[in-house]
């Protein structure tokens, strides 16, 4: 699952949201694009906090899964990489991909009323992503990991 | 009587301040979490101001300026009977900072004043205002989707406003002020 969701948000930050036109101006715009649209406007505080918060974090706290997972794996000792524990520990509460789709529907029915509007792959990406990302942390018990550990 | 600490971390009890599995600091309560919390709050006060009187979004039409607080896009919203869209922007962006930082300050004074009537009531409540906390984001994220996609030249063309910063400033300072409280403190006998 941790695997398939960075597939997953890896594509997603990169395909078309939505496909938005105006008296037959087509405009269609990823997550990655919103970034560069930031940094080209210097708003570089906006970009960092998209940037963070909906794609760093969720990817380091993947990454944290894999490499916890794949010391159990090889029966590793894990006090090797506590600092590992500690950073998903941390990262938890800054994680904000779920408000983010909730901003994406709020401003679908904004864009509705001005625009012409079509949802395109990058928003079911999206949701994929959403899906696998929150049944890998709900099955990923961080302290069970380490009582397995203490049982040995 | 030995007290164990529960190490967040790795879930374990431990009996010194440095869990012997993980080696992360345990404290028996959180070193200066009474003047962080105080800290993060006041500031996060003070950022609410220009959050909801300076501009979120200008919107150019045509090349004419409408600028819109988050206020104007509640009532906005509710003006054109989106009702449920208007709660949903009224909640995140102005009940949640707003409920969040009253309630940090009722968690101060009542860890203030240590394990009374309402020690039960106030524990629920910081829970309740750490779950909702990043919801308040909703908001800027908005801003950012639409300034992104409405970039039409002449025609229309969005831009995030001067309460973006504020306003996500918040939001950052409330939970950086949630993280920094200490429950225990709620249900600390004092004298």
């Amino acid at each position: 699952l941790a695997i398939t969701s960075i597939l997953l948000i890896f594509i997603s930050v990169l395909t078309p949201l939505l496909d938005v036109s105006i008296l037959e101006i087509h405009q269609n715009l990823s997550i990655f694009d919103s970034f560069v649209v930031f940094l080209n406007n210097h708003l570089f505080l906006e970009s960092f906090i998209l940037a963070t918060t909906i794609f760093i974090i969720p990817l380091m706290m993947l990454f944290s899964i894999i490499i916890i997972i794949s010391f159990t794996f090889f029966k590793k000792s894990l006090k090797n990489i506590s600092f590992i524990f500690k950073t998903y520990n941390f990262l938890k509460e800054w994680n904000m991909s779920d408000v983010y789709i909730v901003g994406v529907l709020a401003s679908m029915i904004k864009l509705d009323r001005i625009s012409l509007m079509h949802i395109d792959i990058g928003l079911y990406l999206f949701f994929g992503f959403l899906f696998t990302f929150f049944l890998t942390i709900r099955f990923f018990n961080h302290h069970d990991v380490w009582h397995k550990e203490l049982l040995k | 009587m030995k007290q164990e600490l529960f190490c967040d971390v790795c879930g374990t009890l431990q009996g010194t301040c440095v869990c012997k599995n993980c080696g992360n600091r345990i404290y028996y309560r959180k070193p200066y979490s009474l003047q962080k919390t105080l800290l993060y709050t006041l500031t996060a006060l003070i950022l609410l101001f220009p959050a909801n009187f300076l501009p979120m979004m200008i919107i150019l039409k045509l090349k004419v300026p409408y600028v819109n607080t988050i206020w104007d896009g509640v009532v906005g919203f509710y003006d054109k009977g989106e009702y449920y869209l208007a709660f949903i922007v009224f909640f995140a962006s102005i009940f949640i900072p707003s409920f969040k930082i009253l309630s940090l300050i009722w968690l101060l004074i009542m860890a203030k004043k240590g394990k009374n009537r309402f020690s039960y009531f106030s524990t629920k409540l910081y829970k309740f205002i750490k779950f909702v906390g990043k919801y308040s984001m909703l908001d800027i994220f908005v801003v950012t989707i639409m300034s992104g996609f409405l970039q039409f030249d002449n025609l229309i063309h969005v831009e995030a406003g001067g309460a973006v910063i504020p306003f996500a400033l918040v939001v950052i300072f409330t939970i950086l002020a949630t993280k920094s409280f200490d429950t225990r403190l709620l249900w600390d006998k004092k004298e």
